[in-house]
């Protein structure tokens, strides 16, 4: 990073200046024309980027394996691809976060690119308040998704049945997520 | 062209919003609050499964009230969070938990314990912090320039602490007659004594803030002891007295549904009375709703969507109570 230069740079010529220009000789200014205040974290950028785009090819990958083995009619007969599967479960979510890292960090000096500036943006609340609230947030966070957590790997644990349960007795119906229809046996309100 | 007054438009439509949120998600959290009264888990349940189908809905007006105010007024946005940082947080942090308890509940014996305290505490949690929010609102707000100019504790007064408390109470009523409204046999019978108990306290807290308020600023006492105003504002205190009737009454035949009606009221004629009290601030009394506006095109564009959204959440909100209309009953097989 203190070299201000790519190791093993793989470059295609024009397609940047089309992307960001709509023109296939425009100019794009590279991040070194910018007075060192102006630029964002470059090594952040240059991972998150490339972790979110090898995340996305990874499951643009597993996608087009799979559906390879459906053509053969062998999709449920490949343990490494259902193995892989799993492996790749939390990947959506990697991808998301670090597209999100890629383009909040990109962003920075500024909260509004060109107009206001981060520091500007900031509110006058104080830093320790903002802290304890921090602080407040990642305990709750913690508690409520390690019981999430618990719980539905407590549901993945068992193996599923040929008809799935509805409600548990006593529990609610409820607008969003199970269906009341099948579980009543009645009209829905009688 | 007749000339609309986008802001003040909007202004009402946010007022909307946030009574909506207040008298719907009030009952919810109501119920919450009254969870430690009854100890019995078929109670529990039933009290829960009363409020299950509903209450996420319910929030969907804070989310509106508070995204609207951020959108349609920044600059009044930016001076209320950060001088309510911490009860904002606070109300937040206790819905999470009482909202995860609805999931959660269910997914364990042993635990269930656990979040039956959950539920209950932040219930209350989230209201007393949004009775302390209203209280710190009205009390005033230093503003210097265009943002907040006080201190990140100044919401903690003996006014906010009151407005706080007397909405625990107020939420508890509206539980307590949702629960006459929508239950039967012994949770109905002890929902009428906690609606005669909660009512006795709401309306005795209406009193002490009604009447601490006008000392509180000027503008305030200007709204409501000067002459001619007072006989325009007078019909709010009398209906009060009306609702309160009517609460009463109907706790003391055994109506179900005209005591849940009558605290709806009372919510209704509180925030008039406020609305009363703040026109045309939103934060009073330094920032008037039109100086808090945002640019006439932003609130043009944003009225359009508000034109097609707020129809279509007030219609499936209306279907959602139609749906899970009458009794909750109790026993096995869940809810029929």
């Amino acid at each position: 990073m203190e070299q201000e230069r790519t190791r093993y740079a793989v470059e295609v010529p024009k397609l940047g200046s089309l992307i960001l220009t709509h023109d296939w000789n425009g100019t794009v200014r590279g991040l070194k024309e910018w007075p060192a205040a102006d630029r964002p974290n470059s090594a952040i950028v240059f991972w998150s980027f490339r972790v979110m785009v090898g995340a996305g090819l990874a499951m643009l990958a597993v996608g087009a394996w799979s559906l390879a083995l459906r053509v053969r009619r062998r999709l449920y007969a490949q343990p490494w691809l259902l193995r892989t599967s799993v492996a790749l479960g939390p990947i959506g979510i990697i991808a998301v976060i670090a597209g999100w890292i890629t383009t909040e960090v990109g962003r920075q000096p500024y909260t509004v690119y060109g107009l206001l500036r981060t520091a500007e943006s900031a509110s006058p609340i104080e830093a320790a308040a903002v802290g304890a609230s921090l602080a407040a947030f990642v305990v709750v966070y913690f508690a409520v998704f390690g019981a999430g957590a618990f719980y539905m790997l407590r549901l993945m644990g068992k193996p599923p049945g040929a008809s799935e349960p509805g409600l548990s007795p006593g529990e609610p119906m409820r607008a969003s997520g199970l269906m009341p229809g099948p579980v009543m046996g009645k009209e829905p309100g009688a | 062209v007749m000339h609309l007054d986008l802001a003040l438009i909007w202004a009402g439509l946010l007022a909307f919003a946030v009574l909506a949120y207040v008298v719907l998600d009030g009952f919810d959290l109501g119920v919450g609050i009254l969870f430690p009264f009854l100890p019995d888990e078929k109670q529990r349940d039933e009290m829960m499964n009363s409020v299950a189908p509903v209450w996420d809905g319910n929030e969907t007006w804070l989310v509106l009230g508070g995204g609207g105010l951020f959108a349609v007024f920044p600059l009044a946005y930016a001076i209320i969070m950060p001088a309510l940082y911490a009860p904002v947080i606070a109300l937040l942090l206790g819905l999470v938990f009482r909202g995860v308890a609805f999931e959660f509940r269910w997914k364990t014996r042993r635990g269930k314990f656990l979040w039956d305290f959950a539920f209950a505490a932040g219930s209350t949690l989230a209201t007393f912090a949004q009775g302390i929010a209203l209280g710190a609102l009205v009390q005033g707000i230093p503003v210097s320039g265009r943002a907040y100019a006080g201190g990140w504790w100044d919401w903690l007064t003996p006014f906010s602490i009151v407005t706080g408390v007397a909405l625990v109470f107020g939420y508890a009523l509206l539980g307590a007659t949702w629960l006459i409204y929508k239950t039967q046999g012994p949770t109905q019978q002890q929902a009428y004594r906690f609606a005669h108990v909660t009512g006795a306290v709401t309306l005795a807290a209406i009193g002490l803030v009604s009447l601490w308020t006008p000392f509180l600023s000027d503008v305030f006492r200007e709204r409501w002891f000067s002459w001619p105003r007072i006989l325009y504002v007078a019909p709010v205190p009398a209906l009060v007295a009306c609702a309160a009737y009517v609460l009463f009454n109907g706790l003391r035949q055994r109506h179900e549904l005209s005591p849940f009606l009558a605290s709806l009221a009372l919510f209704v004629l509180c925030f008039v009375g406020l609305m009363i009290s703040f026109f045309p601030y939103l934060v009073p009394t330094s920032v008037t709703l039109w100086q808090a506006a945002a640019p006439p095109s932003s609130l043009a564009f944003l009225l359009a969507g508000a034109a097609f959204l707020i129809p279509v959440i007030l219609a499936y909100t209306a279907y959602s109570y139609w749906v899970f209309r009458g009794k909750i009953e109790l026993g096995g097989g869940g809810y029929h």
